[in-house]
């Protein structure tokens, strides 16, 4: 692994509302090179998209990181002033969320929304980040920027908005990039162009990228590394050809297993391999090993005792009892 | 197979929205046909055309013209009786399974409403039928109690899919009925449909975005372009060895093994789709006479497609 970037520590955040206290994020602990790709993958109420928002310290209204520690290029985020926040927030750390429409402000024209984090983080004139936005919507594909930058959110396509997102993201030069489900909302082909664009941004710009999301095709295309997690917590990490080859853990074993796959085409009587019942709720969390009562390996400790992440070595790590003898 | 067992047939049909100038040919001239318990998929992206020629199938939505017969008959032929069979025959799943229940009725009353509209059974038989479907989906009895809120994304398809069987139908059109479930709530939907399907000998016409869930169910897939079927045929043919650019660019984005086409471009605007082949703005394969004459469907290696140029690719 290269420098660390990002270094996070039995990370917990805890969700405070009428019902009383529910932990979301639990025990979390995974680390970043610079330049570095890391896919999260994860099912509803996973964790995944709360994993996001904690990086930067976006957590929304009844979210608060309970536990912890967190460190960018070394430097204590928790410790960070409100000051010291906002630069990290646009300068350092960059967002790309789900839905653009959501991102972009449907009343300012392309150009501003562009322009602004260089006006805001980098003291342009707005002349000077003008001329930054039309080379940023160059550098994310698209076509016509001259004319784009006069053009409203709701005039484009939802793959054009998302590239306008990776624009504003890539503005002031990120080092960390955290895109959270960028592709779910796009048609096929036009997901496959916004991956290859990532990619190619990041081998030029070279910042790092989280990219979270439920689809693990996504992951193979685009992460060198991949953590699993379920129920709040990571339950397998590792290098994304390992992890997909040889799932060791259960959940993550039966994930791949479970996926459709075009190869088995048009054959009526086959079946594909299931996982029983369906992911936890925060706040009714089973006992134990979260993913259990689905496990058809459970065995003596695991509705009692939550398994801590195995070493198995080689950037591997599994949250399963099954590990036992072989991690440490 | 003669026409005779043709579920549903479509010949040349068209759906337009708007006017003019802004006219949206949302279906442009589809003909195919569905046959008794076979299950067609349904591809292509958001405009494609596919979620409207759903509509129509259900009878939802009258084509602008063309025809569209159910069992050999035409539609708009139809006498009251009959159109209250292919009310029942034909039943329908929609993907949100938390808008497509009632949030007010309890799922007894869900499931049974088919059958008292119908006019099918006694209340006991009623509510005995409806405790066989769920077990069928595999939901326990006391399911009948209870409300939609009660349950989970995946629980609540499996609840639609029950209600859509509960009249016997011979044919489910099911509009991305597993998109807005979690991944491991998929695999486990798409083995009930075909366990039910293998029990009932149900038909479906099965429209997703995930190509690997429809090439998994699917008999013959159909691909749709700008309101147009570019290819259609069986589902190992178009899957694994496709003809059509398109289909190559669609599945090639589906598949990270599978030998790349790099997509180009974004599909164009329905209403001022390009003259010709409507694809070939996006082809990297297009010719000058692509733009100018928009190619039939026709037979290439065992099964139809629209290109000029599909043996030459």
């Amino acid at each position: 692994m290269t420098a660390p970037l990002l270094e996070i520590e039995d990370l917990a955040v805890d969700a405070t509302g009428s019902a009383g206290t529910v932990r979301i994020l639990d025990g979390v602990s995974i680390g970043l090179g610079e330049g570095e790709t890391l896919g999260v993958v994860g099912e509803s109420g996973s964790g995944k998209s709360t994993l996001a928002a904690a990086i930067p310290r976006l957590l929304g209204p009844g979210l608060a990181i309970s536990a912890g520690r967190m460190r960018l290029a070394g430097e204590d985020v928790m410790a960070m002033t409100p000051a010291r926040l906002r630069r990290m927030r646009g300068a350092e750390v960059a967002t790309i969320l789900q839905d653009p429409l959501h991102s972009l402000t449907p009343w300012l024209r392309i150009g501003t929304q562009v322009a602004e984090p260089a006006v805001v983080h980098d003291r342009l004139s707005w002349k000077a980040a003008q001329a930054r936005a039309l080379d940023l919507l160059r550098g994310v594909w698209i076509p016509e920027p001259e004319r784009r930058l006069r053009s409203y959110p709701h005039e484009m396509s939802g793959g054009m908005r998302q590239r306008v997102a990776g624009a504003v993201a890539l503005s002031c030069a990120p080092r960390l990039l955290i895109a959270d489900e960028p592709t779910t909302a796009l048609d096929p082909t036009i997901q496959l162009q916004y991956l290859d664009l990532l990619k190619s941004l990041q081998r030029e710009h070279g910042f790092a990228l989280i990219l979270i999301t439920h689809d693990l095709g996504v992951v193979a295309r685009t992460c060198q590394r991949v953590g699993v997690m379920y129920g709040g917590r990571f339950v397998e990490t590792g290098t994304t050809a390992e992890v997909m080859e040889r799932p060791r853990h259960p959940y993550t074993r039966g994930l791949i297993a479970s996926m459709p796959r075009l190869r088995s085409a048009g054959s009526r009587s086959d079946r594909l391999a299931i996982i029983p019942g369906q992911p936890p709720v925060p706040g009714q969390m089973p006992p134990g090993c979260r993913f259990h009562p689905r496990c058809a390996q459970r065995f003596e400790p695991c509705d009692r005792d939550s398994p801590p992440a195995f070493d198995l070595g080689g950037d591997r790590r599994v949250a399963c009892w099954l590990e036992r003898e072989s991690g440490t | 197979m003669t026409e005779s067992q043709a579920m549903i047939g479509l010949d040349a049909v068209v759906k337009t929205y708007g006017r003019a100038p802004r006219i949206v040919h949302a279906v442009d001239g589809v003909s195919l046909r569905v046959d008794l318990g076979e299950t067609l998929g349904i591809v292509g992206e958001s405009g494609c055309g596919k979620s409207t020629l759903a509509r129509m199938m259900l009878g939802l939505e009258p084509p602008t013209s063309g025809v569209m017969r159910v069992s050999g008959t035409d539609l708009r032929a139809l006498d009251a009786g009959q159109r209250r069979r292919y009310r029942r025959e034909v039943q329908a799943v929609f993907q949100d399974p938390y808008s497509s229940l009632n949030p007010r009725m309890r799922i007894a009353s869900t499931l049974t409403e088919p059958l008292v509209v119908h006019r099918l059974y006694s209340a006991n038989e009623r509510r005995d039928r409806a405790r066989a479907i769920l077990e069928r989906v595999g939901l326990p009895d006391d399911t009948l109690s209870r409300y939609p809120h009660e349950f989970s994304g995946g629980q609540r398809q499996r609840i639609a899919i029950a209600r859509a069987l509960i009249l016997e139908p011979k044919l489910i059109v099911l509009d991305e009925p597993i998109s807005a479930l979690d991944v491991s709530i998929r695999a486990q939907v798409l083995n009930i449909l075909a366990d039910l399907r293998d029990a009932f000998g149900t038909g479906y016409v099965f429209i997703a975005h995930d190509l690997a869930a429809v090439a998994t169910i699917s008999d013959r897939i159909a691909v749709m372009y700008l309101g147009r079927i570019v290819e259609i045929g069986a589902a190992k043919d178009v899957a694994h060895d496709p003809a059509h650019p398109y289909t190559r660019m669609l599945f090639a984005a589906a598949d990270p093994t599978a030998g790349t086409l790099p997509p180009q471009g974004e599909p164009p605007s329905p209403i001022t789709p390009p003259a010709g082949c409507h694809f070939h703005s996006r082809c990297p394969f297009a010719r000058p006479d692509c733009a100018a004459q928009a190619p039939a469907l026709r037979e290439v290696h065992g099964r139809l497609a629209a290109c000029h140029y599909a043996e030459s690719l």
